[in-house]
């Protein structure tokens, strides 16, 4: 909801088609304290998670920057969606955290291809925080706009990707997966 | 009434498709690919009884400079090919020019719709009533097209190696049975006090798939052994690409994904496909970078705890507990990994 969204806002704006989606089983929000986040649906409009949090304490939560994220997320699209109940297929999907590439290579793993159409899977390492999440997006729009250049990117990804962790010293986990 | 007015919604459709067909004779580049967009789907999904009538002018696109207008052809004989496989005859040596397209974004799109069409064809080849010439005139094609995409696993361009990986993983599917274990599932077995499973509806579901067993016996060209044979040779064949030392590592992965695959559906293949998986883990290939050997290393993992909870890997678990410790998992972890009912039987 920080990092993608983060991205998703920053690449929309570089006129890529692009959509972003959760993966875990709720949407999770830090709440007042560590063992009692907020839970929600994924579905459950940001308008309403937001008025939500704002009922709950909006001077903890405007401090601590979720109804600033939450606002900037309900200017992009009306709610969360969850990855798995997709039907939507991609070229390229990225993810920000080892444990979410995980759970989309699991669940490509786990089902049969019936299209046969292969989608790269790329995992760039960022820390869930506001400063992190807007260095993650600059990096995973300039890591796009060098696929978008390539005019074969199936014959480049390896190359490609293996130049782009050089130059941002940051950890690529990548693999490919079929529709 | 309502007739009347599904003559006139017809009659509009018509109109409307001869109208998008000579706009897109006279425009060209995307502008020509989005015609072609709605005239195949008005075609197939409104008024198919016009597909003998506009075929030809769909299909004489085939050859055209735009790279996407070649990929809406492909996606029209895809689409014919499941919806309306007598027309398999008309496009079936299209394809076949679209496989060996000069462009390799229409190559790769083409090997796709290929992996597509090779089960529709097999699944028509055994349901239909057409002429025998007819159907060896599709078969013999559709030989022709696997061979060529079959040296397509050299090709010097890596996404024409993945896009035959995938192909291939389909021939190898189709043309190999699938033994019956005591633990997969069968109609025999359906419990008679659940009303809301009911066979008949499962056996028409079923029809639709293709298995080798419902191969017709009236057709001389078409022989189940052969088949079987060939099947076992692009195992192989796959098998000797997964173990080349030269390899990318995406494409590594994509044959790693599909020896899985095969080894899940089809147990015969799974003690060659572990041999494979361990293999490769003692002797990654050398051209790999970290990341790229990080990458394939957590790729091997999910592939074996996905096989490791197959039923279909009961009798290699020991050597595949063997593998997970191997690459780093502790006895509590792979334990957890195995279903419950299968963890007795560990040796």
């Amino acid at each position: 909801m920080n990092r993608s969204m983060e991205a998703h806002a920053f690449l929309v704006k570089k006129g890529f088609k692009v959509k972003s989606y959760g993966t875990g089983e709720k949407v999770k929000l830090p709440g007042i304290s560590a063992d009692r986040p907020n839970c929600y649906e994924f579905g459950v409009p940001y308008d309403d998670i937001y008025n939500d949090l704002l009922e709950k304490d909006k001077a903890y939560y405007t401090q601590n920057g979720l109804l600033h994220m939450l606002d900037r997320n309900r200017r992009i699209k009306p709610y969360p969606e969850k990855f798995q109940v997709s039907a939507e297929r991609f070229d390229v999907i990225i993810t920000c955290e080892e444990r979410v590439y995980d759970q989309v290579i699991e669940w490509f793993g786990s089902r049969r291809s019936v299209y046969n159409q292969p989608v790269h899977v790329i995992n760039l390492d960022i820390q869930d925080n506001h400063e992190e999440a807007t260095i993650g997006a600059f990096l995973i729009s300039d890591m796009v706009t060098k696929m978008a250049q390539s005019d074969d990117l199936d014959n480049d990804i390896d190359e490609l990707l293996h130049d782009f962790e050089a130059k941002c010293q940051r950890p690529i986990l990548n693999c490919i997966m079929f529709y | 009434m309502a007739s009347k007015y599904h003559q006139s919604a017809q009659a509009n459709a018509q109109a409307q498709l001869v109208q998008w067909i000579n706009d897109a004779g006279l425009s060209e580049g995307t502008k020509r690919a989005n015609l072609l967009r709605k005239i195949m789907e008005v075609m197939i999904h409104q008024a198919p009884q016009t597909i003998p009538m506009y075929i030809e002018n769909v299909l004489s696109f085939v050859s055209d400079k735009s790279t996407d207008v070649k990929k809406q052809v492909v996606a029209f004989i895809e689409e014919l090919s499941k919806q309306f496989p007598e027309y398999l005859p008309k496009i079936i040596g299209q394809l076949q020019m679209l496989v060996i397209d000069s462009v390799i974004a229409v190559q790769k799109r083409a090997i796709q719709a290929a992996s597509i069409a090779y089960r529709n064809v097999l699944i028509w080849l055994c349901k239909s009533n057409a002429e025998i010439q007819e159907m060896q005139h599709v078969w013999e094609h559709l030989n022709k097209l696997k061979l060529l995409i079959l040296n397509m696993i050299d090709s010097e361009n890596e996404g024409i190696r993945t896009h035959s990986i995938k192909f291939l993983e389909e021939v190898v599917l189709l043309q190999s049975s699938s033994e019956d274990t005591e633990d997969e599932f069968s109609l025999d077995k359906l419990p008679a006090h659940l009303p809301f499973l009911k066979r008949h509806a499962l056996e028409e579901e079923a029809d639709g798939e293709f298995a080798l067993d419902k191969l017709p016996a009236h057709l001389p060209f078409l022989k189940r052994h052969a088949l079987e044979e060939e099947a076992e040779h692009i195992f192989q064949l796959l098998l000797k690409f997964h173990n080349s030392q030269h390899i990318s590592s995406v494409n590594l992965m994509a044959c790693m994904t599909t020896l899985c695959l095969l080894a899940k559906l089809r147990p015969k293949f799974m003690p060659r496909v572990v041999q494979a998986l361990g293999d490769l883990h003692t002797t990654l290939p050398p051209t790999l970078s970290q990341s790229q050997v990080n990458s394939v290393r957590k790729h091997l993992k999910m592939l074996l705890l996905n096989l490791i909870k197959h039923p279909s890997s009961n009798d290699m678990l020991p050597n595949l507990t063997q593998l997970l410790a191997d690459i780093g998992m502790t006895p509590q972890e792979i334990n957890k990994a195995v279903p419950k009912d299968r963890r007795n039987k560990r040796v």
